[in-house]
């Protein structure tokens, strides 16, 4: 089973990089959702990896 | 692999900002009575009131933070002597950075998550945050 992580990378211009680990379909999403909220706004992209659709796929299919 | 989300800090906490800057070894002042406002110091013995300020020990010059509509706080100073960015970076970009792991941290442990904190590369600080 693939550890569930969050790495919150802040360099040292304070500039923030949040990326979900092992996470499948939308669950990733609820997890970071409090910590990018806490922290700010989003800044020019955020993007969707593979996984996150594993779980809107396997939906569709039942 | 889920997804990845760049985001622009903006200060909101004051008690993750007072950490912050505890930790760099300054001092976040803050009016006893809400709604008055404390006095930050500026060149030529210039101060001006803000809802809360940072204080750099030793230093002459104060970093002024000002309570903005939407809640969060700007960041203002005088950094004509080098005393504020020797301190807190140019900028203030080391108190921001500072600022982001410990809210980021609390926000993570509010959730019941475990953070553990590491130095990455660049002078960079990573939270590897694990979610059960």
């Amino acid at each position: 089973m693939n550890k569930k992580q969050i790495i919150v990378a802040i360099a040292e211009d304070g500039s923030v990089r949040i990326d979900a680990v092992g996470f499948k379909g939308t669950a990733c999403t609820r997890a970071t959702a409090e910590i990018e909220k806490a922290l700010g706004v989003p800044g020019k992209s955020s993007g969707k990896k593979p996984e996150f659709y594993q779980g809107q796929q396997q939906a569709q299919q039942h | 692999m889920s997804h990845w989300t760049d985001i622009k800090t903006q200060i909101k906490d004051l008690a993750a900002l007072a950490a912050a800057v505890a930790e760099l070894g300054c001092e976040l002042n803050r009016p006893n009575v809400i709604g008055e406002k404390v006095m930050a110091r500026g060149w030529g013995g210039r101060g001006r009131p803000c809802d809360a300020l940072v204080r750099i020990p030793g230093g002459n010059y104060d970093v002024a933070l000002d309570r903005q509509p939407d809640g969060t706080y700007s960041v203002s100073a005088d950094y004509y002597d080098g005393s504020i960015e020797a301190k807190l970076g140019q900028g203030c970009k080391r108190m921001t950075q500072l600022y982001s792991v410990h809210k980021a941290t609390a926000a993570a442990r509010m959730k019941g998550y475990s953070v553990l904190r590491q130095q990455g590369p660049n002078n960079s600080i990573n939270l590897v945050v694990s979610v059960p």
